[in-house]
């Protein structure tokens, strides 16, 4: 069992994730936002984290680097509907170890955490 | 009492009308950061509407054709038209409605929160036109359609899945 | 706007709004296609009059676009279609959902999410710019006060609007929803360019 973050603004897409994760047998803990989502990540060390990128107060790719710069081996896959290339490369410049275009299914949820936490 | 068959006059963002025939209704539909400016002189028995969508020209990022889009055009527009027919600025009776604040989030509060700003710049053109304020019906965060009778002056204020208020 | 410009945007408009139904087919498992793409110019004072009535109660999910250029996107529903939509997002039976609920809220701010971030991307994509979605705000009011949010920033640069308007509808079921994009200036022409030099390329 392992502990996974779940970073995301969209209480309905939390609840989703939340289920699923935990569905699978893991522990879940959640952030609503960015500066959320670092500041579980530097309280909590989860073993990994799936994070949204579209979020009020500090998105998803900020709260990306500010978890890299605190925890350089990290295990952060973003989670987002945003499947444009740019991002996708910068998220990976900047530390991401997957990225899943939303909507997402189970079993592609799946695969990644099964990849970030092995 | 003499019955008149009413008319509605809708009038779009940016719109104004000045009328005297008792048979007209002017309305703006669904204000929402929008601010409608009602006035009526009940001895001339006019009334005019504006349907404003901006606070300031002075904003404006090119040259427009539709000056009563902006608050501080559109008032002493309608304003100079009801003195044309015959209304006197100290009888006139002056409501303000609408400039809510529509969007809710906090990305939204400061530039975007153009509902107040255009109550704010609604306030200062009637007093810088000499007028006085009967009543507002500003703020919140719901929209609201505004109605005024020009055989009676009546005015009524409607909000969306609820009832009226008279003025 | 010339005839090659507005050709430009007609298929950008296209491309990116094809793929947006296919998110939202995605997400809700029912199939989604355009029922009609408007591209018009409307002046200011017709601008309400899109959806029905500036007075027809509508629930409206706004995003503002940043990056390259500006923009807005807005999807407007009758409530009992966003509550159809909020029962299928949630997995719940059909009919369950009557009032908007934070959690049904939250669903349809989702449902902008990928709608906008799917049209963004396939724009994006071809042009190479970047074009990102800010977080939705879910609205329920009259549509003239909803569409006040839009006029306000379009009124700022001129008397009328680009509108992309799309209809659409889901195969079987009673579901059909206003998909509104509305470009700045810069968008507009910062599309326009990037497209024509991509395009220019692959000859």
């Amino acid at each position: 069992m392992a502990t996974i973050l779940i970073a995301d603004d969209a209480a309905f897409m939390r609840m989703k994730s939340v289920a699923l994760v935990k569905e699978m047998g893991h522990e879940v803990i959640e952030a609503a936002d960015g500066v959320e989502a670092v500041s579980m990540y530097e309280s909590h060390h989860p073993d990994a984290v799936l994070m949204d990128i579209t979020m009020p107060n500090k998105d998803g790719m900020e709260a990306l680097k500010d978890i890299i710069a605190f925890d350089p081996a990290a295990r952060v896959a973003m989670v987002t509907a945003m499947g444009q290339q740019q991002i996708v490369i910068a998220a990976i410049k900047s530390g991401a170890k997957d990225f899943v275009v939303k909507p997402f299914n189970a079993e592609r949820i799946q695969a990644v955490l099964l990849k970030l936490i092995d | 009492m003499v019955l008149v068959e009413t008319r509605s006059r809708n009038l779009g963002l940016g719109e104004w009308a000045v009328s005297s025939d008792p048979g007209d209704v002017l309305v703006s539909l669904g204000l929402g950061s929008c601010v409608a400016f009602v006035v009526y002189d009940a001895v001339a028995r006019v009334g005019g509407m504006a349907h404003m969508v901006l606070p300031d020209s002075s904003m404006a990022r090119s040259a427009t054709t539709s000056p009563a889009k902006f608050v501080d055009l559109a008032i002493p527009l309608v304003v100079q038209e009801m003195e044309a027919r015959g209304a006197k600025t100290m009888r006139m009776r002056v409501h303000l409605v609408g400039g809510a604040r529509m969007l809710q989030s906090t990305r939204a509060s400061e530039s975007m929160n153009i509902g107040d700003r255009n109550a704010e710049a609604a306030r200062l053109a009637v007093t810088a036109a000499h007028l006085h304020i009967a009543g507002e019906e500003l703020g919140g965060s719901h929209g609201r359609t505004v109605r005024l009778e020009i055989a009676t002056g009546e005015m009524t204020v409607s909000t969306a899945g609820a009832g009226r208020t008279a003025a | 706007m010339t005839d090659a410009v507005s050709d430009r945007w007609a298929e950008l408009v296209g491309l990116g709004t094809r793929n947006a139904m296919s998110g939202l087919s995605e997400m809700t498992g029912v199939t989604i296609d355009v029922a009609e793409l408007a591209l018009r110019r409307a002046p200011l004072s017709e601008i309400s009059h899109a959806f029905g009535g500036a007075e027809t109660e509508a629930v409206g999910i706004y995003l503002t676009v940043t990056g390259s250029a500006d923009g807005q996107l807005m999807l407007m529903y009758e409530p009992r279609i966003a509550y159809a939509f909020i029962d299928l997002l949630m997995g719940e039976a059909p009919g369950s959902t009557d009032s908007l609920t934070e959690m049904g809220r939250s669903a349809l701010g989702e449902m902008g999410n990928v709608i906008g971030a799917f049209f963004l991307s396939a724009i994006a994509n071809v042009t190479g710019l970047t074009l990102l979605p800010s977080p939705p705000e879910v609205m329920t009011d009259m549509a003239g006060a909803l569409f006040d949010v839009i006029s306000a920033e379009v009124l700022l640069d001129r008397d009328e609007t680009f509108i992309a308007e799309t209809t659409f509808r889901a195969q079987g079921h009673d579901i059909s929803g206003v998909f509104m994009v509305l470009p700045t200036d810069e968008l507009l022409q910062a599309l326009v360019t990037a497209s024509e030099s991509v395009s220019l390329g692959a000859r």
